[in-house]
């Protein structure tokens, strides 16, 4: 099955090289979370929680106000990929070894866009969970993150948002779906600062030669872009709302 | 404006293999943005070139005389391909939906679809109709898949009818024609609601205006005779399904059919991971099984199990009178009392010993049809328009087709194509597809064996001359600096005469050290052809420079192959040096590889070369460079023996060629000189040092050639043959059966070492280009040149293979880069699959050249020669003549030695034949008269009868006087003396 029909053109979803999927998000879906945001990118599914900022509990330690001073934009992630988010039910027990992986660097990406916490010893914790997958997980995460980190209502300096890229007979491709994903290609993720396109953290999936490194970021760092087009909007939108339910 | 809709979701149900349900959901964007394609609208984005003309096929058509374009359903597409590739159909335009059912039903097809899109004179273009927003169709519940589909196809038309009415905003817009394989009864109603012209593909080649009629491409509808059981010459083929649970339970066995060449009514089929073959005979057995196709058989019980009959036998003894009625159109191929004679004579011939596992086909798994060449029988009856063709290719079986062209065709090369294999009928049911030329023209034979080789050999097309360099091409200054400045060097190639793509040259010069510096010089031919670009898709997919006797199908176009990547005598070329550091005892103190500016001082044939270095009175630099190497090789030489490196023989003749006509006028055998070995040897060492350089830098990736160590029951025919004349040949390894090669040598029988050689070949596997990440370390070798690593570097302007082997040694110095394919295992495995592919129908292609012209030259003679035996069949002797390296066959089961009862006796534990006192062994020395057999118009064919020893009523007379030029040569007379 080619990826990109030799026909038409197009991707086997109807989409263009230089197309990313459609991008919906509603705010405030887990009411008991201090912020939430139900984010769909294609058939992606996530469903992003935070919780926070609390007290981390490390004052109690002699020597706690150093550990934490260390870090003062404390942040704790999780990924999770639900056990019914793909086709066949997963029934194997325990975690998927990239989930950690994955943690992590949603950590690092918002570390740079938080502010230190007033309190030294606060922490917030963010929640990802994979509802239904499509491919881009990692990606999708990273927007739905800085989403719920927005309506948890937490400072941000900028907005962090993901995208990946794969190639296909030389023609990179933006936005990877779960077919696309099947074949093994070299495929990147980045978590990247659109304004000023900085790219904070970058994840590689399968051997791929470095000549291919240059093509693979310059899809994924425009697919940002079109992410964050679609994004801002959604943002302001919901800011001018909820100010507006606030003043109210 | 959005170009695309809010993604709508597909839900699709599939049942898996083990039977629980699997369900997908998919997402898919409709979109506005899609170009119809049509140069006649004025509202679609013209992003892509547009390629429906404007004024399409106007006044084409009797019944459709104004301008439409053609919409094929898959049916056609998948069953008439010939028809769209005719260049004279134009203006399809092709559903998006048609190409989905395409790729589901026949991979081929898609292929050739893909071919056809590639070609940008066709006017074809594809409507993304499954993705456009007005014409994407919505599946209904209980509707099938295939009901769905075409009322996709049905509703894309219309919109694209309505759409070109629209937008041209004409009075008489372009039409759309849906072209059917048959009719659909079902959507009738469909049709007139939306009224579509619709059309039958049989109705509308009928009446179209072409230079030639094209109603021959079609394939006919599947016959409907299958009901009638009587009819029945074959059991039926299993389903697809139950195939599968017959493979999985170990009952079936999947293959790869191999028809025997030498008898019709015999098979083998290869299944993987099996050492032995299994055995097919008879026709039942073999049921309709085509050359190539993956079959699966059933293995009998050990009681039922045969022995391959070792019996000659040609699917149509043009002696035998085959067609008894026409009339009724019910004679197809050899008459049933022939056929089974012929196989009641075959299991007459079994012996116990020999039995091997033996089975029967009882399914197709895929087809692997293709065109083929050959030539029609003459029928008795002026009535019928079906007729036999016979293909060249002696392991495809007869084809019957329908033509009204009959009378125009005979006597001619045709192509032909299989469409179906009924139960009801004898013969595959074919159509013809296009005509070569008159049978016995040196031109319509050649093209033959081309087409039978799937050789590609059209002119390069406009976009590949469009990526040459423009003349007059100069070396630029900043190219040298780049490169390593070697034009100092005495650098010279040696080459066979008449070569114009000189790929390597070589020279050595004495070190300070008291070391010598080696050097092999390759043409630099990655520098011409980048990756990628029209040029290196043409070299990839043609893998090889194909050469037959007076003709060279170039890899590259000629101004590379004989011009600027030659490395000609004087002139400043670019190239790739693999440069060494020798002690003069040849052993390798270090090696560099770089690319580099040379120019040659001489192109030296063979013959030069060895001239030179024998005249002790020429001592210039080259020579004295010549001689050295020549040590040096000498060396090597003895090394790669020592190691165990085989030095096998087989037979090549050189032709020469009438200027004028180009008809062979005189044969020889290729002489090789101690320079053939002393270039050979450079290369191989360039080709190992190169092998080891690109496998440590790209191990998963580089491309090798390895040899397998063949089985050694491989070898059996050789042994049994060496032990006849008391010899014994040791198989156990390479150097052990290389030392008995060695040692083999029978006074006064001087070309006995050299048969044992040929034979030996014969026993070896093929050598087969690789990517490293495939296979383990250990089958890396390459066993015929007792290496554990080789690969091919030193012919980049005539092998594929060594332009991506550059490419690996240039990025491996970092003197080019890499691209994404290759560092691609599963591309990289893709282009070896080609080129191992491609080398092996060059090599064939080859040879059949040889044949053709081995042919050609005995057209008005008849020769006496000296041959040896190569095999002892059951019913004939194969021969082989090394003045002419010719192969022939002796039937020892004609009928006249049958009215005389003189039968040959053959004893199968000694494959010796006995006739009288006279017995033939493997080996032996033999005249035997060469001939061609111009009796039948249909196949002129090159017969081997035997001289000496004289038997009675057997052999012929001696003659050595030409046959008179246009006589007719009687061959059949000369048995009855």
């Amino acid at each position: 099955m080619d990826l990109v029909s030799s026909f038409t053109g197009l991707r086997l979803d109807g989409r263009r090289e230089n197309e990313i999927r459609d991008i919906r998000c509603q705010f405030g879906v887990a009411k008991e979370a201090d912020g939430s945001v139900l984010f769909e990118q294609g058939n992606t599914k996530i469903l992003a929680t935070v919780y926070g900022p609390f007290d981390s509990g490390d004052n109690d330690d002699d020597d706690g106000d150093l550990a934490v001073l260390e870090d003062p934009t404390a942040i704790e992630c999780e990924f999770k990929l639900s056990a019914f988010s793909q086709q066949d039910r997963r029934t194997r027990q325990g975690e998927d070894p990239r989930s950690e992986e994955y943690a992590e660097y949603m950590e690092t990406c918002y570390r740079v866009i938080m502010f230190p916490h007033k309190n030294a010893s606060s922490i917030v914790r963010l929640s990802c969970q994979v509802l239904q997958a499509d491919g881009g997980h990692l990606a999708a995460a990273l927007t739905a993150g800085t989403l719920a980190l927005i309506d948890a209502g937490i400072p941000v300096k900028d907005l962090i948002v993901g995208c990946s890229a794969t190639v296909v007979e030389g023609k990179p491709l933006m936005d990877v779906s779960s077919q696309e994903d099947l074949q093994r290609l070299p495929q990147i993720t980045v978590g990247v600062i659109p304004r000023n396109q900085e790219i904070i953290v970058m994840d590689t999936k399968n051997r791929f030669h470095k000549d291919l490194l240059a093509p693979l970021l310059d899809a994924a760092v425009k697919g940002c872009t079109q992410t964050f087009q679609v994004i801002e909007k959604i943002v302001r939108d919901h800011v001018r709302k909820a100010a507006g339910a606030m003043s109210s | 404006m959005a170009v695309r809709e809010p993604a709508c979701q597909m839900l699709t149900l599939r049942r898996t293999k083990d039977g629980s349900v699997q369900r997908t959901v998919r997402e898919r964007y409709l979109r506005n943005d899609i170009s119809c394609g049509s140069s006649a609208c004025k509202t679609c984005l013209l992003a892509n070139p547009v390629r429906l003309e404007k004024l399409p096929n106007v006044a084409f058509c009797d019944t459709l005389p104004q301008a439409h374009y053609i919409i094929p359903t898959t049916e056609v597409v998948v069953n008439q391909m010939a028809l769209l590739e005719h260049p004279e159909i134009k203006n399809i335009l092709i559903m998006s939906t048609v190409v989905e059912e395409v790729e589901k039903a026949s991979l081929p097809a898609l292929e050739r679809l893909k071919l056809l899109f590639t070609n940008q004179s066709k006017n074809i273009h594809c409507f993304a109709n499954e993705f456009h927003r007005d014409t994407y169709v919505v599946r209904r519940p209980r509707e099938t898949m295939e009901a769905r589909n075409l009322r996709a196809i049905f509703a894309a038309s219309a919109w694209y009818r309505d759409h070109l009415k629209l937008s041209t905003k004409e009075k008489n817009p372009v039409d759309i024609l849906l072209l059917t394989n048959g009719l659909f009864a079902s959507q009738d109603e469909a049709l007139t609601s939306l009224g579509l012209s619709v059309m039958s593909v049989f109705d509308y080649v009928r009446n179209l205006k072409t230079t030639e009629p094209l109603i021959d491409l079609l394939v006919k509808e599947k016959s409907q005779e299958d009901v009638k059981n009587s009819m029945f010459h074959y059991p039926p083929h299993l389903k697809l399904s139950l195939i599968q649970a017959g493979l999985k339970s170990g009952k079936y066995l999947q293959g790869k059919f191999h028809a025997s060449r030498e008898n019709y009514l015999e098979a083998s089929v290869s299944v993987e991971g099996q050492e032995n073959s299994i055995l097919i005979q008879g026709h039942e057995s073999l049921n309709r099984a085509v050359h190539e196709d993956i079959v699966a058989i059933e293995v009998f019980p050990k009681e039922q199990w045969s022995a391959p009959s070792n019996l000659v036998v040609e699917e149509q003894p043009e002696k035998e009178p085959v067609e008894t009625d026409d009339a009724t159109d019910e004679t197809e191929g050899p008459a049933p009392e022939l056929r089974d004679e012929v196989e009641a004579k075959m299991k007459r011939s079994i012996s116990d010993k020999n039995k091997q596992p033996t089975g029967r086909v009882v399914g197709i798994i895929k087809r692997n049809w293709r065109t083929y060449c050959g030539v029609l029988r003459p029928k008795q009856s002026k009535t019928s328009s079906r007729y036999i063709f016979v293909p060249a290719d002696k392991r495809i079986p007869l084809i019957r087709i329908e033509t009204q062209q009959g009378d125009v065709l005979l006597g001619k090369r045709i192509v032909v194509a299989i469409d179906e294999w009924p139960r009801s009928s004898k013969l595959a049911i074919g159509h013809y597809v296009k005509r070569l030329g008159e049978v016995g023209d040196k031109n319509a034979e050649n093209e033959v064996l081309l087409l039978e080789h799937d050789i590609q050999h059209d002119k390069f097309s406009g976009a590949v001359m469009a990526c040459l360099p423009s003349l007059p091409w100069n070396l630029t200054p900043e190219e040298v600096s780049k490169r390593m400045d070697l034009r100092h060097l005495p650098i010279c190639s040696v080459d066979p005469p008449g070569c114009t793509d000189i790929d390597d040259a070589l020279h050595q010069r004495p070190l300070s050290n008291g070391n010598i510096e080696v050097g092999v010089h390759i043409a630099d031919v990655t520098h011409f052809v980048r990756p990628n670009n029209a040029m290196d898709h043409e070299a990839a997919s043609r893998g090889t420079t194909v050469y037959l006797v007076d003709q060279r199908i170039d890899m590259l176009p000629n101004l590379l192959s004989s011009n600027l990547c030659s490395l000609r005598g004087g002139e400043e070329r670019l190239a790739f040096s693999c440069l060494w550091e020798m002690t003069p005892h040849a052993e390798i103190v270090a090696v560099k590889f770089t690319k580099s500016v040379i120019r040659s001082r001489a192109a030296l044939t063979y013959a030069e070369a060895q001239m030179r270095m024998d005249d002790s009175t020429m001592a210039d630099e080259v020579t004295v460079g010549l001689r050295q190497l020549n040590t040096l090789a000498k060396i090597l030489r003895a090394r790669r023996k020592l190691n165990g490196a085989l030095f096998l023989a087989s037979p090549e003749v050189r032709f020469n060629v009438d200027s004028e006509t180009h008809d062979p006028i005189d044969v020889q055998t290729k002489e090789l000189k101690e320079t053939n070995f002393m270039v050979e040897e450079f290369m191989l060492l360039a080709n190992i040092s190169v092998a080891e350089k690109i496998y440590k830098e790209f191990p998963e990736y580089a491309l090798l050639r390895r040899h397998p160590a063949p089985p050694a029951s491989n070898y059996d025919p050789v042994v049994k043959a060496a032990h006849s004349k008391h010899l014994e040949i040791s198989v156990k390894s390479g150097k052990a059966l290389s030392d008995s090669i060695e040692s083999a040598y029978i006074p006064g029988q001087p070309y006995f070492n050299t048969m044992l050689r040929i034979l030996t070949t014969r026993c070896m596997m093929q050598a087969l280009y690789f990517c490293t990440g495939t296979i383990d370390y250990a089958d890396f070798q390459h066993y015929g040149l007792a290496t554990p690593i080789y690969t091919h570097f030193t012919s980049p302007i005539r092998r594929y293979a060594d332009v991506i082997v550059h490419r690996f040694l240039a990025a491996a110095i970092n003197q080019d880069t890499t691209y994404p394919e290759l560092l691609d295992k599963k591309q990289m495995e893709k282009v070896c699959q080609n080129i191992n592919y491609r080398h092996r129908m060059a090599q064939y292609a080859g040879r059949a050249s040889v044949g053709l012209h081995t042919q050609l030259f005995f057209r008005n003679r008849k020769v006496d020669e000296e041959a040896y035996v190569l095999f002892v069949r059951k019913n004939a002797l194969q021969v082989l003549v090394p003045k002419y390296g010719l192969e022939g066959t002796i039937m020892l089961t004609t009928s006249d030695l049958e009215k005389n009862k003189i039968p040959f006796k053959f004893d199968q534990e000694s494959q010796s034949q006995t006739i009288g006192k006279v017995t033939f062994r493997t080996f032996d020395r033999l005249i035997v008269q060469i001939s061609v057999d111009q009796s039948s118009l249909q196949h002129h064919k090159l017969v081997v009868h035997l001289v000496e020893p004289s038997i009675p009523g057997f052999s012929v007379a001696p003659s050595n006087e030409q046959a008179p030029v246009g006589a007719p040569p009687k061959m059949r007379k000369t048995n009855e003396v």
